[in-house]
């Protein structure tokens, strides 16, 4: 059962190994979570190691001639060294902390001590959530794992990163460690007891990937030995103060200044990458970057005629999607689509696809995807601005899940697959409607 | 200061002596609901209150309207109030009432309280304090005064421990005939907030010293409205959830039946019914706070320390009046069920409902004790028969009276 992953715009391969530590985190994540409950359920253990394929459209879309240089600057600067930027996890981490800790609204109720331990309360009251919101710089992509940690092995990062969010996840979940919150005595002993409980699960975890591997590494990460811990504990460290000190540096920090620019730039990027996409593709023809879609998918289900397919798309990777399934590829039968932070509906409100019907508007609703796409699953945030529902839309369209990223309008449309929480609400969907 | 003093009536006899504190008015700390500031002199994550002082209002007019049924006379209370301007408006009674709750004045009153308390073994007291407090260590509690947070005395300088008070009035070589039943209430948060984790062992004003080692003979329970390192809670210009449930109790939910062993001949509350109704009357606040948005990890929670052997805090003036419902089953048979509550002890009706009883369920108030409810049928109906059962109605927990009738 091959699993197709189609990316959205705004994803670039470059030096830095973003792209590729990303899908090694994703498909680790993907398996971990998602196809080893489905392979327990199906007693086919083949599928919680079955291929994992991600298209790379990204060379094809847009170029920027001058970089972006034409984005105007704001002259804001923020206050504090410039290793402290992780302003949009700090901002999440401030407002999370706020809500959670004076959950009490209005000013009625009072406490007869003091009002302090914000950390520690809010733990206690969401331990899950916290624990998310402490790994917000290595989810956001605005601080990663030392690099040393895994000797610039981008797939092995990616995997390190994986299996710190899972057990980060695993920590949030565990009622022993939420009772131990409880009774902690400061914020700095709830802060120590989880940095050293989301150290141990890790280990606990990274021993299992060792004997057990579900993604092939280049190098393997025993080499590196007790120093690579060490490194790795020191990361993780670094997260944790760094949260302890967010709500205060977020109070200090100009958020149009850190927000203005990557908001220029991935609005950009987006219409940009739509335009081209669209001026590729012609009514008969996919153009570049839907052929590399095509050719995947025909691939992959080629490889694997007699197992069923799972394709799993993020944004623009949706609207590609449909084309190929509505038109340029359209012997192929798919068991599970889950389109997410996706733009189908409303590529379809503006009749952009090859296979739109000016003439089919509402009330009527669109049909033609089963029985050759038997589920589809439409993930949404409302929080971000770039996804939309499909039901309303697509008569056959199984279900918008909502899926809060907790993240702002300006980060949430990237951020649904660096959270184990997505992987859950996606492996308990497929578990109840593939075989 | 002194507000009550009956000591000429009660005379070489033993008396009750009791020492009410509440403290909302703190001047260095923010007013609420302002948000405490990073700036400027420490604030300890604490603002101003508006319901404590009131609590410790009600706490006197409860002391002084049961003084006829105390067990021993009611002989001393003294007073100690830093209000808010919330609280006076509310309880125009509280401005100016006893004394401010400053550290002198609260040394000065304990410090008569004490000697009024060891003139006779026999004797009572209690202690009641609302307002904010700390915990040190497991087991500690802290009582903050009027003048915390002033930057020019060590930050715990304007408060007092509970381990001095309480050790300070046990037995001693010098005060062998001091009150053997002491009742202590302290309603306020056992946390230790963040600025006092970075200093060595914050130390308070001592408020007696502590005798050498010796026989400990009181029954000296002391009843915190939190659990160490937990909160105690409050609604803006209302008394305490804790002193709610408290007064609750002591009105009539803690109550007890007459009891020969604790020497009890009337209906009364003792020490560990107290204690055991306050489970209960804390359940009904919850609710409310959760109600009015208070977070579920926050639970109202308390804890006795020290019970020792039960005491008469009490007594009623007679059974205490309780809340039932009564239930007829199935609610088919209501047209046609003529139900009478009848007093087990006098074998007298007390309540007829000619059918249909409504509404139904029916609240009723009863005194506390044994009934009987029958459900009688004038005339045949098919399924249903008439039937009688017994019930006790004994506070705290009330069950329905239901009959079944098939």
């Amino acid at each position: 059962m091959p699993v197709i992953y189609v990316h959205g715009v705004n994803v670039r391969k470059d030096t830095q190994g973003d792209y590729e530590r990303k899908e090694a985190a994703r498909n680790e994540l993907l398996r971990r979570i998602v196809l080893k409950p489905l392979a327990a359920k199906a007693e086919n253990p083949k599928i919680a190691q079955m291929e994992i394929v991600s298209p790379y459209w990204g060379g094809f879309g847009v170029q920027f001639g001058w970089g972006h240089q034409s984005v105007p600057a704001t002259g804001l600067q923020h206050l504090g060294p410039d290793d402290a930027m992780t302003p949009q996890s700090d901002f999440e981490f401030a407002v999370m902390v706020r809500e959670l800790a004076h959950a009490e609204p209005g000013t009625l109720l009072q406490s007869l001590g003091a009002d302090d331990g914000d950390l520690k309360r809010a733990a206690h009251r969401d331990l899950p959530r916290f624990l998310e919101a402490v790994f917000l710089p290595i989810i956001l992509g605005e601080q990663g794992l030392p690099m040393d940690v895994v000797a610039e092995n981008w797939t092995a990062l990616g995997l390190s990163e994986a299996l710190l969010l899972m057990a980060s996840r695993e920590v949030g979940q565990d009622a022993t460690t939420q009772a131990a919150v409880g009774v902690a005595s400061s914020d700095d002993e709830v802060m120590d007891l989880l940095e050293e409980r989301v150290l141990e699960q890790y280990e606990v975890l990274q021993q299992a990937a060792r004997q057990a591997p579900s993604t092939p590494i280049p190098g393997s990460l025993e080499p590196l030995g007790s120093q690579w811990l060490d490194r790795l504990r020191e990361g993780v460290g670094e997260l944790f103060t760094r949260a302890r000190n967010a709500p205060q540096r977020a109070a200090t920090l100009g958020l149009l200044g850190a927000y203005r620019r990557p908001i220029h730039e991935n609005l950009t990027r987006f219409v940009g990458d739509v335009c081209v996409y669209l001026i590729q593709r012609e009514r008969q023809q996919p153009g570049l970057i839907g052929q590399s879609v095509v050719d995947a998918i025909r691939s992959a289900a080629r490889r694997h005629p007699d197992e069923p397919l799972i394709v799993l798309t993020h944004s623009m990777g949706g609207n590609i999607v449909y084309d190929v399934l509505t038109t340029f590829a359209k012997e192929v039968k798919v068991d599970a689509w889950v389109s997410v932070g996706g733009q189908v509906g409303m590529f379809e409100e503006m009749k952009i696809f090859a296979a739109s019907n000016g003439l089919l508007v509402a009330p009527q609703q669109v049909r033609g995807l089963k029985p050759r796409v038997r589920y589809w699953l439409n993930v949404y945030d409302p929080a971000d601005i770039l996804s939309f529902l499909v039901k309303p839309v697509f008569a056959e369209a199984d279900e918008d899940l909502l899926f809060r990223t907790g993240e702002s309008a300006i980060k949430a449309h990237g951020e649904y697959f660096n959270r184990p929480a997505f992987y859950e609400a996606l492996r308990d969907r497929l578990l109840q409607r593939l075989p | 200061m002194l507000v009550y003093d009956n000591r000429a009536a009660v005379g070489q006899n033993p008396g009750l002596h009791a020492l009410i504190v509440g403290v909302s008015n703190y001047p260095r700390l923010p007013s609420f609901p302002e948000k405490t500031s990073l700036s400027g002199p420490p604030t300890y994550g604490m603002r101003q209150l508006t319901s404590t002082a009131l609590s410790a209002y009600r706490m006197y007019e409860w002391l002084l309207s049961c003084r006829e049924l105390l067990p021993v006379p009611l002989a001393t209370i003294r007073f100690l109030a830093s209000p808010s301007g919330v609280e006076t408006e509310i309880e125009a009674r509280l401005s100016g009432f006893g004394g401010a709750a400053t550290l002198e004045r609260f040394q000065e009153s304990a410090i008569q309280w004490r000697d009024d308390a060891a003139q006779h073994p026999e004797g009572v007291t209690c202690f009641y304090f609302a307002g904010h407090g700390v915990e040190r260590n497991k087991g500690d509690q802290v009582l903050l005064l009027e003048g915390f947070g002033s930057p020019n005395a060590a930050p715990l300088f304007h408060a007092v421990d509970t381990h001095t008070l309480r050790y300070g009035m046990a037995p001693s070589a010098r005060r062998p005939n001091i009150a053997r039943r002491q009742l202590y209430v302290v309603d306020a948060c056992r946390m230790l907030p963040a600025e006092f984790q970075k200093i060595q062992t914050p130390i308070p004003t001592a408020v007696f010293d502590v005798p050498l080692p010796g026989i400990d003979d009181r029954r000296a329970p002391i009843f915190y409205a939190a659990v160490p390192g937990a909160r105690a809670w409050a609604v803006n210009g209302e008394p305490t959830f804790f002193c709610t449930a408290l007064l609750e109790c002591l009105n009539g939910l803690g109550a007890r039946e007459p009891d020969e062993l604790l020497g009890a001949s009337q209906w009364h509350i003792s020490s560990h019914s107290l204690a055991s109704a306050l489970s209960d009357s804390l359940l009904r606040q919850e609710q409310r706070r959760l109600q009015m948005g208070g977070h579920p990890a926050d639970r109202l929670n308390f804890q006795v320390d020290g019970a020792g052997e039960d005491f008469i805090l009490t007594n009623l003036s007679g059974a205490p009046v309780v809340d039932v419902d009564l239930i007829i089953d199935p609610a088919g048979a209501l047209p046609h069920a003529r139900v009478t509550v009848i007093d087990d002890e006098t074998g007298q009706p007390v309540r007829t409902f000619e059918p249909p009883l409504s509404p139904h369920p029916y609240r009723d108030r009863l005194q506390a004790g044994m009934y009987r409810v029958r459900a009688d049928f004038a005339a045949p109906v098919a399924g249903y028969r008439s039937r009688e059962r017994a019930f006790r109605l004994v506070p705290p927990r009330i069950p329905p009276m239901k009959v079944r009738v098939v």
